[in-house]
């Protein structure tokens, strides 16, 4: 494993938990965006757009418009389901002020393609070959 | 490609031929089709929200999206209603702006998205997407000129005059009658803050167009019955 991370599954969503040090490698090939008012990053029965990693602030899951929990800072949301074009089974909604990076799939190609940023490269393939089985 | 649950391929789109791809053909739109991300909205869900930072291009292949502002005394008005082959969301993309209005389906609605560093490249690349880009964003702007000067030198009856017609080019299905149904369900709410009106003003008007015989209605869709009178009504100078 080249960097570690923990993956767990909130409510069915996965969330993969991210070190500081993969954060910090992620956040120089992306600009960290905040959310100025609450918003929806995906509903119930939805492909996210885009992956998230949650940099500060937070992000609640729904299920039939009820709060299923919560993710905070170094939570990666909607790898899975973008990367495996899998509807997410649970919508997710982010608090205002809340500061994530996009992570869409050109740049996780980008990442994964990339020579420079070797580790980080071969986090995500361990990631996502881990997914693909 | 094989299309999982919502999603449909660019070839199979039934909005293909009105969209800013449409000029694209095998491995090219086979490219788009691999790379988007397809989505069903139900009516209410929104798109993207007033003030968040855009992150792609969304492309409609069926159904209709509002576009809203929102005003500082938090009252919502519809700039524009996108159908199928529209794209919403590259304003913003182009000028790094956060997003200036909230888009929100207005019914079921599928809607494809492709981010940002992709779409930059297929532009760079295809000329035909750019050209068909720059084309939407003259068609925008013209709208928008057109809806500036209707607001200063038009009357409340004659800037619904011209919604109707404007609504009739867009959503019009024309009967076995030969009049035309405008196919879109519009509360008087959202018809008042199309035309910058209160929602008392537009229903007495729209109970004067009734009256008139220029419109009748079928259930909440609104049929155009005499069209000749509305252009005249609407005060058009071209």
């Amino acid at each position: 494993m080249v960097f570690p991370y923990i993956k767990c599954m909130r409510n069915k969503a996965e969330v993969i938990q991210l070190e500081p040090t993969t954060i910090k490698k992620i956040l120089n090939r992306g600009h960290v965006h905040t959310f100025p008012v609450e918003s929806d990053l995906f509903y119930e029965g939805q492909v996210p757009f885009v992956a998230y990693l949650i940099i500060k602030g937070k992000v609640h899951f729904t299920k039939n418009k009820k709060n299923k929990g919560n993710v905070g800072p170094g939570s990666l949301l909607g790898l899975r389901e973008l990367y495996t074009h899998t509807p997410s089974t649970l919508g997710a909604r982010v608090f205002p002020d809340t500061e994530v990076v996009y992570l869409d799939r050109s740049t996780i190609h980008e990442i994964m393609a990339c020579d420079e940023d070797s580790e980080l490269s071969l986090f995500f393939k361990e990631l996502l070959l881990e997914k693909a089985l | 490609m094989i299309a999982k649950k919502g999603n449909i391929t660019c070839e199979d789109c039934p909005s293909r031929g009105n969209g800013v791809f449409c000029g694209l053909e095998g491995a090219e739109l086979n490219e788009i089709s691999q790379h988007k991300v397809t989505n069903l909205y139900k009516k209410g869900q929104t798109l993207f929200v007033q003030g968040n930072h855009p992150f792609g291009l969304y492309c409609i292949s069926s159904g209709n999206i509002k576009v809203t502002k929102t005003g500082p005394d938090g009252k919502e008005s519809i700039v524009r209603i996108v159908t199928g082959g529209d794209v919403i969301g590259h304003r913003s993309l182009f000028t790094e702006e956060y997003y200036k209005a909230t888009a929100t389906a207005m019914e079921d609605s599928r809607v494809c998205f492709l981010d940002k560093k992709f779409i930059m490249k297929v532009i760079q690349d295809q000329p035909s997407v750019s050209l068909n880009v720059i084309n939407k964003l003259s068609r925008d702007m013209g709208a928008a000129e057109n809806k500036v000067s209707s607001f200063h030198q038009k009357n409340v009856r004659e800037r619904l005059a011209e919604l109707l017609l404007l609504l009739k080019e867009s959503h019009g299905e024309v009967l076995e009658n030969g009049k035309v149904k405008i196919n879109i369900k519009l509360t008087r709410e959202e018809m008042a803050t199309m035309i910058g009106t209160a929602n008392e003003t537009l229903i007495r008007f729209i109970s004067e167009f009734k009256e008139e015989g220029l419109i009748t209605q079928d259930g909440k869709n609104i049929i155009i019955e005499d069209e000749e009178t509305l252009l005249d009504w609407a005060n058009l100078s071209y």
